[in-house]
């Protein structure tokens, strides 16, 4: 049993119209079985619904789902909802998946996800990211690491 | 953050620092401790702290989405705690029921998912920290959703104002009935799903059980609690009996204060912390003196003395050193 991840709660949020969550669904599936604490928030929700649950969840990952090109608009806006309400975003790990174009692996990053994941990415590579990334930004490490599409990279702020 | 940052954003309403504070306490966390003691003065007089259960799939999470409706029409504020089960094995946990939830973004509504990750007798206590924060917080309805299996989670029951049990038709017969330790909690009870085939018949089972309840102690002089059989469908779009339900709920909590129980509920619940409290001091204790321990196991193994000799003369040796005053978590 690992009593370390049974205390990090993760948020699996499908934002937007799309209506595709089978992914959504197997990764909550997969985070409860490598003992994560999961609430999935079903599919077709507002921005404002998603910043909401991550907020008064207090979780410590927030993962959101996209599979039709609705986090051009969707991440910016509940990265901002969270900031307003007084989320620091160094404290929880943002990730993003689904079928997101290379060419917007650089954006989301720099608007402060942490990770994307496209498909095929193999599942214990996405909880080994959740630990790492929780250890870091617990540690306040400069050391960042970043998951980009179907890679581990490392950026050093310094 | 620190504490006296977070008790005052819980006084001003910061849904961020109720949160965080929940998570403390959750996460049984010092700060969590320091909380609780410089906030429980704070808790408003008159939280009606309600407790949802029943076994998995009876509708209780699209109930208490109903129930949440209704308060928020009647202007009430609610604080929801919905436990759910997490695995023995992996200690993860999906907690589901926020799907069922229909009001995300109103302001009157705090949702907390919490997951009982396996404890034993801890989780009323913490369930108990969450309820003084809420209330300290100012919701006017406190609801707590369990599954209500098992001893923990029936002692989460134990500690609410008014206990709700849901039932739904088709759910095993009369035997089953008799032996589900539940039902003797219930302040009210609902048949949801009440368009099904059988409901009529669950309300019938329940009636027979519920007379010879009360046949049982019609001696008592107080003012006696009809435990009303209430028939709901949650369904949104076939709804039934839901104001009926938040009614009587309500009525329940008049009744609670009319009588002066719901000091006596409350002491109770005080009275259950301590023990639980003074019973964890006296474990800690009792596992530093590893030693003495290891040699009572030793003379117990080898069929020297009995345990309960073993266990006596431990408690009486940790007495005697007054080793109350080593343990400084919880003073």
């Amino acid at each position: 049993m690992n009593m370390n991840r049974s205390k990090i709660k993760i948020l699996v949020a499908k934002p937007g119209l799309d209506g595709h969550d089978r992914g959504a669904r197997v990764l909550c599936r997969f985070f409860r079985d490598s003992g994560y604490e999961v609430i999935y928030t079903g599919l077709h929700k507002t921005a404002e619904e998603v910043a909401n649950a991550a907020l008064q969840e207090d979780v410590d990952v927030l993962g959101m789902s996209f599979l039709s090109g609705a986090h051009e608009s969707y991440v910016p806006k509940i990265l901002n909802l969270l900031k307003n309400n007084g989320v620091d975003l160094n404290e929880i790990v943002i990730l993003v998946g689904g079928t997101i174009p290379e060419e917007h692996f650089k954006r989301l990053i720099d608007l402060g996800v942490d990770g994307v994941f496209i498909p095929g990415v193999p599942l214990n590579e996405i909880s080994d990211f959740i630990d790492l990334k929780i250890k870091e930004k617990r540690d306040k490490s400069e050391a960042q690491h970043y998951f980009v599409g179907t890679k581990l990279i490392q950026k050093n702020p310094v | 953050m620190m504490v006296e940052e977070i008790i005052d954003g819980i006084k001003n309403k910061d849904i961020r620092s109720l949160a965080r504070a929940i998570s403390w306490i959750e996460k049984e966390k010092d700060e969590g401790i320091e909380l609780i003691k410089n906030l429980h003065h704070y808790q408003k007089e008159n939280t009606h702290i309600i407790g949802i259960t029943g076994f998995t799939g009876v509708g209780k999470s699209t109930l208490l989405s109903r129930i949440i409706e209704r308060y928020r029409s009647m202007g009430k504020t609610v604080g929801v705690i919905a436990i759910d089960p997490s695995s023995p094995f992996t200690g993860g946990a999906l907690l589901g029921d926020r799907l069922r939830l229909s009001m995300w973004t109103d302001p009157g509504v705090f949702y907390r998912s919490v997951s009982n990750r396996g404890r034993m007798g801890g989780l009323s206590r913490m369930i108990g920290d969450i309820i003084t924060t809420m209330s300290v917080f100012g919701f006017d309805k406190i609801i707590i959703e369990t599954v209500g299996a098992g001893q923990s989670e029936v002692d989460v029951i134990k500690i609410v104002d008014t206990s709700v049990v849901v039932l739904m038709p088709g759910m095993g017969d009369r035997v089953q009935f008799a032996k589900a330790g539940i039902l003797e909690i219930a302040d009210i009870f609902v048949v949801n799903k009440s368009d099904l085939v059988g409901a009529d018949r669950v309300r019938q089972f329940l009636e027979e059980m519920l007379n010879f309840k009360t046949s049982e102690k019609r001696d008592s002089m107080q003012e006696e609690w009809k435990i009303p059989i209430i028939m709901t469908i949650g369904e949104s779009n076939n709804l039934k009996g839901i104001d009926e339900l938040v009614e009587k709920i309500d009525e329940h909590f008049d009744y609670l204060i009319r009588i002066g129980r719901l000091k006596e509920i409350r002491k109770r619940r005080a009275k259950n912390e301590i023990e639980m409290l003074a019973s964890d001091i006296m474990l800690r204790i009792c596992k530093n003196h590893s030693s003495d321990l290891d040699e009572y196991a030793s003379k117990v193994a080898n069929k020297e003395i009995d345990h309960y000799t073993a266990a006596k003369k431990i408690v009486e040796k940790i007495m005697m050193e007054n080793a109350i005053s080593n343990t400084s978590r919880y003073t």
